[in-house]
């Protein structure tokens, strides 16, 4: 399975560490989350086969992104030696120097590579830390202008994004469940899952990404080692619904935090389990949601945890849905999210807010 | 916790100094001015510590030198003697077996130079000296020239047997070999006087080749044939083996004979170095080692050692080369159809008292340390709890487990979602499976690892008893099964206890019957069973409930059931009339804690 793969229209893309992560977590037991950073063969063996066995759609370019990947294992070049044998055209994107060197490609010199300092992210403080390398690294070929220097992954994710979003957007016509207005459309999180399962994982990774460079600076999310209980105040992710119980699961292997499973607030607040719902003085949470549209299950779950003398750290989200201006928004209350749903695309989406009340036109 | 077979081989230990013959530069062993072996062999034995086990026995398939110079062997016994002192391991519980490198060439030269007349007798004497004296040092026993099979141990059903392969090579090398006749009288006499325990034969060299084109490994190939005859007649059903450097297993071309090769422990440049452990599970007269494949991860990071990092191979990513299951006995399972067709009322009875009594084969999970830690999770964190708990007007109990609090701990949740998939790869589940659903919250929680783990669809259900609480959309399942696309499905839930919420889910109309219409067969993991039958596979199924429980219930004969742990509670014994009957929720006790919303 693999999570990481687009189809630009130019070329097709992987995202190394997200695919290493993928590996190291859920196929072997490496269990170092997002923290992983050494490319094994086992993941170059899934891309391997993933290219074989699914094709690349007829395009015979690849882009293999090496951001936030420090070393590989041993022998790995042979993969992208064979993809070369086969006719395709590579580009590695922001390699170090180490990295070219370890694979054997050091003696390569071609003119449309581009030497760059390779940033990343000191695993105990987020630091960036600075390394020679290439953010563009070509083989022998000549004319290599399929990659653009300015290319961003980004973009093309929330293009995908939309574009999935239309795909689960359900008419709804209904009053929102959880607050006073209506609301066209439901936006079925749990239908996403269900039938995108790999781009949801993608996206989930990149909203660990994001959690940990929101809190980890600031010192709330601490360094993980495997086996050491020593962080007496990390965060604790709190689910609080039938989806966010699986997003929950997920972050918590992908940053090593703990999880509170909150019973049910949203769609229908029900709360059974009055037993040991343990709230721990002065801990801090983060609210974990799949979807934020007004905002109120969040308020009412940051409500519980400070009444119980908890420490609301702020809310994540697959997506959330921005009402106010972004110069309106306070920032601790702005929901940190991969995807959001605004002016931007809101018609787009046919998502829209409504009320009873008139317009003022 | 099982018994486990520790099998290392190739450990090439090279005298780098060259003063005697080419260096083996690709070996973390060796002999070198400033080097010392003791930390490789350290980072080795601390990672087997961890690996649980009752009793341990080592083998050594051979090739424990480079070129069998006495230098080397010297170093052999300080490596070997650390290895056996560090992981507690007896000499008896050794099979220390020579390999072709072992063998020293240049004594057999220096013979035939001495002497036209030397026997084949005299040197296999001296091409085996150094390695003689080894043998000794660490067995305190003398190594037997004379015979092929020099060496056993007997551990549970098994006597693994120490075989010297050797024959045939000499000064130039050559292939293994094991004279016909002499080897037959050996394995018959063994065969003879341990009728009851499952041969193992542990040798160097391949019989199977993984690199070579033919299927003859690196042995003679005439002498194969004899040998595969006398395996099969003396009912031999796994080799182990080394030679190849690469970890693999197979059956022999045209058998069902397992040959397995651990690769070699020290390889310091191409295929990583490994070994392998073979756990020892017995389960009534069923009988087979569980194949675990580890590597040595080299990886140049900053955070592992000059090695690099021990590692389990996960069995997926390996089955193309690996057997996971040696199956050295198997009982045939028994048709069980014959009880159904009995008369109701003599059906009742044979379900109750015989249901699991009759020559029936249990089916049921085990493994001791998962098990094991999951309850100690369970005491330490206060996890069961004693009261009145509440899931339907028909389903209580005055015992309830916190899963919710049991998923808390991040080290805790990773383990449970490896528990699961333990049980997935040992019962062989995952073959076939359509569909994965994590049932209920917790489920969701337990079954994540699951869902990324296995290119599979995956979704989510809440518990029935919970349906009313959610809204229409949390509620689908959001598959279509008319096309019958979805024949086995895989749902993962917390806790069972009479299997009534899941055939609830299946059966009912409201719920999703239309979907598992369609199904062939639901198989049901869980981390407990609460309820109070024996544990089998088959305790869900609506035709095995006692005559009392399937009044109200729904017809669901298709599940197959698998659990961690079973630890029964105990059922509220209060009637339809609970309410009047019961006096602490009639007096409101305060100790009532319901999971769902009276109507």
């Amino acid at each position: 399975m693999i999570v990481s793969k687009f189809n630009t229209g130019d070329f097709i893309y992987y995202d190394l560490h997200s695919e290493e992560v993928i590996t190291s977590n859920f196929i072997e037991d490496v269990n170092l989350g997002i923290y992983c950073d050494r490319l094994q063969s086992i993941t170059m063996e899934r891309i391997s086969s993933d290219i074989t066995t699914n094709g690349t759609e007829g395009e015979k370019k690849i882009a293999f992104d090496f951001t936030n990947i420090v070393a590989v294992q041993t022998n790995i070049n042979s993969y992208f030696t064979t993809l070369k044998n086969s006719g395709f055209s590579l580009v590695f994107v922001n390699i170090t120097k180490e990295i070219i060197a370890q694979l054997g490609y050091d003696s390569i010199a071609n003119s449309d590579n581009i030497n760059s300092t390779v940033i990343f992210f000191d695993k105990t403080t987020l630091s960036p830390l600075k390394r020679e390398g290439f953010s563009l690294f070509y083989f022998f070929e000549n004319k290599n202008d399929f990659f653009p220097n300015n290319f961003k992954i980004e973009p093309v994710f929330k293009e995908h994004f939309k574009n999935k979003l239309k795909l689960y957007c359900e008419n709804h016509d209904k009053q929102h469940t959880s607050s006073y207005v209506y609301l066209t459309s439901y936006i079925n999180i749990k239908k996403l899952i269900s039938h995108e399962k790999q781009f949801c994982l993608y996206s989930i990774i990149k909203l660990a990404i994001k959690a940990l460079k929101e809190w980890r600076q600031s010192a709330p999310i601490p360094p993980y080692f495997p086996g050491v209980k020593s962080e007496t105040n990390a965060p604790i992710l709190v689910c609080q619904s039938l989806n966010s119980s699986y997003f929950v699961s997920v972050l918590s292997n992908l940053l090593k935090l703990d999880v509170l499973i909150l019973d049910k607030i949203g769609p229908i607040n029900k709360i059974y389990n009055s037993m040991n719902k343990s709230i721990i003085q002065d801990r801090n949470y983060i609210v974990v949601s799949d979807l934020v549209c007004l905002g109120t299950e969040v308020k009412i779950v940051k409500n519980i945890i400070e009444f119980l003398g908890g420490r609301y750290l702020g809310n994540i989200a697959l997506i959330k849905t921005e009402t106010l201006k972004k110069s309106d928004i306070i920032k601790k209350d702005a929901t940190v999210a991969v995807f959001s749903i605004d002016r931007t695309n809101n018609k787009e989406l046919k998502y829209f807010i409504t009320t009873d009340l008139e317009n003022n036109e | 916790m099982n018994n486990i077979i520790i099998h290392i081989s190739d450990l090439h230990i090279s005298d780098q100094s060259e003063k005697f013959g080419r260096a083996n530069k690709s070996t973390y062993l060796k002999i070198e001015t400033g080097y010392n072996n003791s930390s490789f062999i350290s980072q080795f034995t601390d990672y087997l510590k961890k690996i649980p086990n009752k009793r341990k026995v080592l083998i050594l398939t051979g090739d424990i030198s480079n070129i069998a110079e006495k230098t080397e062997f010297d170093e052999a016994v300080k490596i070997i003697s650390q290895l056996i002192t560090d992981l507690n391991i007896s000499k008896d519980d050794i099979l220390i077996i020579p390999g072709d490198h072992d063998i020293h060439r240049d004594s057999i030269k220096n013979k035939l130079r001495e002497s036209d007349g030397a026997t084949k007798e005299d040197l296999t004497i001296v091409k085996q000296a150094y390695f003689s004296d080894f043998y000794k040092t660490i067995k305190g026993s003398e190594f037997k020239n004379e015979t092929l099979i020099f060496d056993n141990i007997e551990i549970d059903d098994i006597m693994l047997l120490g075989i010297n392969s050797n024959s045939i090579v000499e000064q130039n090398g050559g292939h293994g070999f094991l004279p016909i006749e002499k080897f037959e009288a050996e394995l018959k006499n063994y065969r003879e006087t341990h009728a009851t325990k499952e041969l193992i034969l542990c040798l160097h060299h391949n019989l199977e080749g993984e690199h070579e084109d033919t299927h003859f490994g690196q042995w003679n190939k005439e002498n194969k044939k004899d040998l595969v005859a006398i395996f099969d007649r003396y009912n031999i059903k796994c080799i182990l083996n080394g030679n190849e450097h690469t970890p693999n297993s197979k059956y022999i071309s045209g058998t069902e004979i397992i040959v397995s090769d651990s690769g070699s422990l020290s390889s310091l440049s191409g295929i990583d170095a490994s070994f392998k452990t073979y756990e020892i599970k017995k389960n009534g007269n069923n009988l087979c080692l569980e194949n675990s494949t580890y590597g040595l991860r080299k990886i140049n990071g900053v955070s592992e050692s000059n090695f690099g990092s021990w590692v389990k191979y996960n069995h997926e990513d390996i089955k193309s080369t690996e057997i996971k299951n040696f199956v050295l006995r198997k009982v045939p399972s028994v048709n069980k159809e014959v009880v159904i067709e009995l008369p109701i009322s003599l059906e009742e009875e044979l379900i109750t008292n015989v249901k699991h009594d009759y020559n029936t084969e249990m089916v049921v999970y085990s493994d001791e340390p998962i098990q094991t830690k999951l309850y100690k999770i369970i005491k330490e964190k206060k996890l069961f709890h004693q009261g009145h708990f509440h899931w339907s007007e028909t389903s209580r109990a005055h015992n309830w487990i916190d899963i919710a609090r049991l998923l808390e701990d991040k080290e805790d949740l990773y383990f449970i979602n490896n528990a699961i998939i333990d049980v997935i790869e040992k019962m062989n589940i995952i073959t076939n499976i359509d569909l994965i659903i994590g049932l209920g919250y917790e489920g969701n929680i337990m079954s994540s690892k699951a869902s990324v783990k296995y290119d599979i669809s995956y979704t989510f259900l809440p518990y029935s008893y919970r349906w009313k609480d959610h809204n229409e959309f949390e509620n689908r399942l959001n598959f279509e099964n008319k096309d019958k696309r979805f024949k086995k499905v895989l749902l993962i839930t917390d806790v069972v206890n009479d299997g009534r919420t899941i055939r609830k889910l299946v059966g009912k109309e409201s719920r999703e019957k239309k979907f598992f219409d369609n199904v062939e067969k639901i198989i049901v993991v869980s981390l407990f069973y609460t309820g109070q039958e024996e544990v089998n596979n088959d305790i869900l199924n609506y035709n095995n409930l006692p005559l009392i429980q399937k009044d109200g219930d729904e017809v669901v004969n298709n599940i197959e059931f698998y659990t961690i742990k079973h630890l029964k509670v105990e059922k509220c014994p209060y009637g339809e009339n609970y309410k009047n009957e019961c006096f602490i929720l009639k007096d409101n006790l305060h100790c009532v804690h319901k999971f769902y919303t009276e109507e």
